[in-house]
């Protein structure tokens, strides 16, 4: 598989600052979608605003699709979705998806951006008069009027409704299958889980994938095992050593790797209520990871 | 290199968002023309109403110039619009011809007005006057629409229609759109050669004989010349934005 992005040592600083970026190396491949976590401020925007050609980095080489970011071979095949604070507020849903389908070479077809973007019912109205979740659905559309090789997404869906979000990730699925690169940033954990192939992990200027990030990787693999009984906990330690167990009052949570075997010995040796098995979710891991940094 | 149907198409997009703004169109186009009726027409001896009907003329013709590009430049660089724009492949200069291409719309819609009432006000101009008039103050808004990005590249949005006005009236003042400038000063009168505006009314009173008495030829160059200053600065400014 060929690789879309390839940064190599690319460090940035606004003007003699505290870097924000430092000696980040980073390959995106082709036909994968990639979603950053970072806290806010850990230079995700940056990092984005590098590949698209818009910041230059104090250091580094950037090759997108093997060329210049700021290439009109670039321009014409990346789309982005930017945090937007308007456009021309007496211009038509339609006049905006034909104008920037006219920028490019080979546009997607309107009707196939339409019905991609969800945007059919409000054609006719002027940006004014679009709700949050229906503005971020036409920066999308934009971005990908010129049925884009990358596309950049930049806290996607912010100001979306729970419906407007569905269809968003249906849009990204439909971007993977299309063999896409789709690079997104989002706040919300379970999104970047459910959508991305990869996620990347930016912390202190440098890029990580999540998977070489052992002890939040390996949390995050772990079950969590929840119910409620009247035995004692020094009876349970005795049962099942080496466990990850932690009670309050009658409620006793496990995480463990081996959720199979101890639900077996659970099942069979003690009377349980009220059982509740879920993989641990990537928010949990992080916030416990975070917060046991911070402590 | 500028695709001949995108290019109609983004004039025609930027043309419909300006007039569907009824709340911007419709004071900015009574503006000038009450300004006209109440000192150019109220106020005018019999014998001065082709000089201050061209003044005025050229006063609300420039104004969409400086306030398409001034107001609405500021507004879309700051709100993101123009980072769309350089995101695709678009070139930079389609969205400025659109805007010149619009801000020409909304002046000759002004010309019309003041043309229209100009007819019931004892001006008396034959129809190739009229049309040479009108031809001279429409190029001489090439300058301002220059000096407009140039305010719009320069501050924010909030500023920016305060500073548009700021530059808009004391440029008319200095220039004599308002008051002959022969009532001025010496050396205000002489101050008026470095605005473009003081040259744009120079050409257009040519076509009645009311000039200082300056060549033509020498406004003509002086015009061109600071046009072309203008147009180079405003491109530095817009590739660094």
């Amino acid at each position: 598989m060929s690789n879309a992005i390839e940064l190599s040592n690319i460090s940035f600083a606004y003007n003699n600052t505290k870097p924000i970026l430092a000696d980040l190396n980073l390959t995106l491949e082709q036909g994968k979608v990639y979603s950053i976590l970072g806290p806010n401020g850990a230079g995700k925007t940056t990092l984005i605003n590098i590949m698209l050609g818009r910041l230059r980095p104090t250091s580094g080489r950037v090759s997108v699709l093997g060329h210049q970011p700021e290439s009109d071979f670039c321009r014409q095949r990346v789309g982005a979705m930017m945090q937007l604070g308007g456009l021309p507020l007496q211009t038509k849903v339609d006049e905006f998806l034909a104008l920037f389908a006219s920028y490019h070479q080979t546009p997607i077809p309107l009707e196939r951006l339409i019905s991609l973007c969800q945007l059919a019912p409000f054609l006719e109205q002027t940006f004014d008069t679009l709700s949050g979740g229906q503005k971020q659905r036409l920066f999308m559309a934009i971005a990908l009027a010129g049925n884009p090789n990358i596309v950049f997404l930049d806290e996607p869906s912010v100001g979306m409704d729970v419906e407007s979000r569905q269809q968003l990730w249906q849009a990204v699925r439909t971007l993977k299958q299309q063999n896409k690169t789709v690079l997104l940033t989002t706040h919300y954990l379970h999104e970047a889980e459910a959508l991305a192939d990869e996620l990347l992990v930016l912390k202190e200027g440098k890029c990580t994938k999540l998977n070489d990030i052992p002890e939040l990787a390996n949390t995050y693999r772990r079950s969590q095992i929840k119910f409620t009984s009247d035995l004692s906990a020094a009876a349970l330690v005795n049962a099942l050593p080496m466990i990850d167990l932690n009670v309050k009052g009658d409620q006793f949570t496990i995480l463990t790797d081996e959720p199979n075997h101890i639900l077996q010995q659970l099942l069979e040796k003690f009377s349980i209520r009220n059982l509740y098995v879920a993989p641990m979710s990537l928010e949990e891991a992080y916030l416990s990871l975070m917060n046991a940094r911070s402590a | 290199m500028i695709n001949t149907a995108s290019f109609i198409l983004e004039s025609k997009t930027e043309l419909l968002s300006t007039f569907r703004s009824k709340g911007f169109v419709i004071p900015a186009t009574l503006f000038p023309c009450l300004f006209y009726l109440f000192f150019g027409v109220v106020f005018s001896h019999h014998d001065s109403h082709n000089y201050m009907y061209i003044n005025y003329l050229i006063f609300g013709m420039i104004g969409p110039a400086l306030f398409s590009f001034g107001v609405n430049v500021a507004l879309e660089k700051q709100n993101g619009w123009l980072i769309l724009k350089q995101l695709s492949p678009v070139s930079p200069y389609q969205y400025l011809l659109a805007k010149c291409v619009s801000a020409t719309a909304f002046s000759l819609l002004v010309a019309c007005l003041m043309s229209l009432l100009a007819l019931f006000s004892g001006v008396s101009l034959s129809l190739a006057q009229w049309l040479l008039v009108i031809a001279i103050a429409l190029l001489g808004t090439l300058p301002l629409c220059m000096l407009g990005l140039l305010v719009g590249l320069s501050v924010s949005a909030k500023a920016a229609p305060a500073v548009v006005n700021l530059v808009y009236l004391p440029l008319s003042l200095l220039s004599g759109l308002w008051l002959p400038i022969t009532l001025f000063p010496e050396a205000m009168q002489w101050f008026a050669w470095l605005l473009p505006t003081f040259h744009i009314s120079q050409l257009a009173l040519s076509t009645i004989d009311a000039t200082l008495g300056f060549p033509v030829y020498l406004h003509a160059a002086v015009l061109i010349t600071q046009t072309l200053a203008l147009f180079f600065v405003a491109q530095i400014k817009f590739k660094k934005a």
